[in-house]
């Protein structure tokens, strides 16, 4: 099993009224597996990517990742999970304007503290992404689905086990959008458990499974 | 359009323009005197002549239309650099007394201005080596 | 083809190439402030080296010259302004008769013509070796033989000829020795014996210089410097001597003459340490401002690099080393800049300010160098450690979200 959430909350509190962002949601995924979660803004599943990458912290319930669970993990090794056993692609365009297409890349390998070449695992990548002539380029000369393609990369750098990606296709064109979709095809069949948020409906079609999100409480889409 | 050469040849043109004009009047050499006309007297004269100079090779190191002239030009500016400081110091000198103007202050700031035009005239040779336009 | 990793190192200075506008100006309030920590110190520093010299050059605790002329002792002792005063040799053994008195030496001052020697008039003191205490000590540091008749030691900063001599009234002096530079007077004086000075004053009489009527070299001196006995009060000495000369002559007390120097010193002092101060709480407050603004600029890009796996420590030690990296750069630039205005035009700065200077030795200026740097370079790590652990401390997901 590549991510187990059982049952998971986050309480907000707006004005004086607690809300649940997430509420009480249970999810499984293996090797190889493509999931979309749909819904429509508001409906946390940003909160739900959040909290499983890390970066928040669950109001009750848990969640493994390759067996391992996050409760009780430390900054250090939060960071150490998120840097190897998670792929992230963050919502709009994150790529850095001052690193090259391929520092981008390396980036994340470094923040694991390792030393020794990473060049070479970073223009494979890009190879497989489908941008590899473009390593040494700079972000600013680049499209937006080559942008894209580049976070893809990023997040697999050091870790091959799970891609979480938060509206991959937000703000692209739908001939873009479908190269994209193929690609994370492509990546969920070489093994790596895909897991996509979004709010478009024509995209779900490429997943294994659509989950669709409404107000914190995650269901089969029927 | 290289920018390069355009910021080091302003900056070539201001230190001649500073060692041309400098020793008549922002760092004077001593008043002159037409019974005794003193060394520092036609030293600050010459050093107008070669900060023109400077200054012109420095107009021109901006105006080029080539790299490779711009850099000629900086490193003609550099090499005056080496004369700016040599006219107070061996060449022609300065006046005797310590506590002269001209020993205190218009020879100090000609050698830290010479010696700014040849880091400039340097920086050029080596910052447009191999570069095109 | 080499790959350069990813360090901390390497993104913080990518970063600082990406906003060159920032950094300059950055740089730019680094470089000021470490200019005015060093440039001030060095210079404070060569003021109080100045007195120091002054006071260990004037040596005597007593200076006797003519009424109305404590100036004119002045300025022959900090500035090496030439004079002529003189009064009557029987001073001399007034003075000597008493009690409070332990040595008194008489002292005699000529003034060069402009047109010899060095470019302009310069003092030459004359000294009597047998009771000086004043002069010797200081010019045995250099001479260790006694003075012949013709012979002159010079101030550092008197140029000889070629021929190691130097010309006065039309004769020439051999340079017996030169003393080191004290940033007095003494730079640009000439000392000599007696003897000496009896010739130097027969040939000034003949070139038709002019000495007031009545004034010998039989029957005349300029100064008489007193060191005053054990056991009595410079008060009491100098009561003594008002009372033996009737009045008629200046009593300076040298301690006094360089504390009104030195007091304008403290006062300059000060004001530069405050202005200092200023400067340095000024940069950190300005620091701090640009860091913080910045640090919300790049909430996002913070975000990313703790999505990417940064740990909290990595990102604040990421913020802290760009700011360290500026404040270095700016303290770097600003104590060369401050070493170009203050070590090549050392001597005009001294006479600019009309008051005894001397450079510091080497060791000082290193010793002030590392600690400008020091202040300087702190400068931003200490700005930017707010917005650091603000920065750090953020949850990821909130900063990635308003960061849009």
């Amino acid at each position: 099993m590549v991510l187990e959430v059982k049952d998971l909350c986050k309480q907000y509190t707006r004005g004086d009224r607690p809300f649940y962002a997430v509420d009480h949601v249970s999810l499984t995924m293996d090797k190889g597996e493509f999931v979309s979660i749909i819904g429509r803004s508001g409906s946390g599943k940003s909160t739900l990517l959040n909290l499983i990458a890390g970066l928040l912290d669950p109001t009750a319930g848990e969640i493994r990742i390759c067996g391992k669970s996050l409760t009780g993990m430390d900054d250090a090794a939060l960071s150490a999970m998120r840097n190897t056993a998670l792929g992230y692609v963050p919502q709009g365009q994150t790529v850095l304007g001052n690193l090259t297409v391929l520092d981008n890349v390396r980036l994340p390998f470094y923040f694991g503290d390792r030393t020794g070449p990473s060049s070479d695992r970073a223009r494979d990548l890009l190879e497989q992404v489908g941008i590899g002539h473009l390593a040494g380029s700079l972000p600013r000369e680049l499209s937006g689905g080559e942008l894209r393609r580049v976070s893809i990369a990023r997040a697999m750098m050091c870790s091959h086990d799970l891609l979480v990606l938060d509206e991959p296709t937000g703000d692209l064109d739908p001939r873009t959008t479908e190269e994209i979709m193929a690609l994370l095809r492509g990546i969920a069949q070489s093994g790596t458990a895909v897991l996509m948020v979004t709010h478009e409906l024509d995209t779900t079609g490429y997943g294994d499974r659509v989950l669709e999100m409404d107000s914190g409480k995650l269901s089969p889409r029927l | 359009m290289n920018k390069k050469k355009l910021v080091l040849g302003a900056v070539l043109l201001i230190l001649g323009a500073l060692i041309a004009i400098g020793p008549q009047s922002i760092f004077p050499v001593c008043e002159f005197n037409p019974e005794k006309a003193m060394k520092c007297h036609w030293m600050g004269k010459s050093e107008l002549g070669v900060g023109a100079v400077i200054a012109l090779l420095g107009l021109g190191s901006m105006l080029s239309p080539s790299a490779q002239l711009s850099r000629g030009l900086l490193a003609a500016g550099g090499l005056l650099g080496i004369l700016t400081m040599l006219l107070p110091t061996k060449l022609i000198g300065v006046c005797m007394n310590v506590h002269m103007q001209c020993v205190t202050l218009t020879r100090p700031a000609l050698l830290v201005l010479g010696a700014a035009a040849v880091l400039t005239g340097a920086l050029g040779v080596w910052l447009l080596r191999g570069s095109e336009r | 083809m080499t790959e350069k990793a990813l360090s901390n190192h390497r993104l913080a200075l990518l970063n600082l190439q990406r906003k060159p506008f920032r950094t300059w100006a950055l740089l730019a309030v680094v470089a000021l402030l470490a200019f005015v920590l060093f440039g001030g110190s060095v210079m404070i520093r060569s003021l109080e080296n100045g007195i120091e010299g002054l006071q260990a050059r004037l040596g005597a605790d007593i200076v006797v010259v003519p009424e109305g002329y404590d100036q004119d002792l002045a300025g022959v002792m900090i500035h090496g302004e030439p004079t002529y005063f003189f009064m009557d040799k029987d001073v001399l053994a007034q003075v000597q008769s008493c009690e409070a008195v332990e040595i008194a030496s008489p002292q005699f001052y000529l003034a060069s013509l402009n047109a010899e020697c060095c470019g302009s008039s310069v003092p030459i003191i004359g000294f009597d070796p047998e009771s000086d205490f004043t002069v010797q000590p200081w010019i045995t540091e250099q001479y260790s033989k006694s003075l012949d008749r013709g012979q002159i030691i010079v101030g550092s900063d008197i140029v000889a000829q070629n021929d190691g001599t130097v010309l006065f009234f039309g004769r020439n002096y051999e340079v017996a020795a030169r003393l080191e530079r004290t940033g007095t007077g003494a730079d640009v004086s000439c000392f000599t014996t007696m003897e000496t000075i009896e010739d130097l004053y027969r040939d000034a009489r003949e070139k038709g210089a002019y000495f007031k009527q009545g004034v010998t070299y039989e029957n005349s001196i300029s100064s008489i410097m007193v060191r005053v006995r054990d056991g009595f009060s410079l008060t009491q000495a100098a009561g003594q001597i008002r009372r033996a000369t009737e009045g008629k002559v200046e009593i300076v007390q040298t301690q006094r003459m360089i504390d009104s120097v030195g007091g304008s010193l403290q006062g300059v002092a000060g004001g530069l340490y405050i202005i200092a101060g200023v400067f340095w709480l000024l940069a950190l407050a300005l620091l701090s401002i640009v860091f913080s603004v910045t640090a919300n600029e790049r909430k996002k890009e913070f975000a990313l690099f703790r999505i990417l796996g940064a740990t909290r420590r990595r990102l604040s030690r990421l913020i802290l080393r760009e700011a360290f990296y500026i404040s270095l750069g700016g303290g770097v630039l600003g104590v060369l800049l401050a070493a170009l205005a203050v070590f090549p035009f050392s001597v005009y700065i001294g006479d600019r300010l009309g008051m005894p200077y001397l450079l510091p030795g080497m060791g000082e200026i290193l010793l002030i160098l590392c600690g400008s740097l020091l202040l300087s370079a702190a400068c931003g790590p200490l700005a930017s450690a707010h917005a650091a652990r603000k920065i750090s401390r953020a949850e990821t997901y909130h900063t990635m979200r308003e960061g849009e």
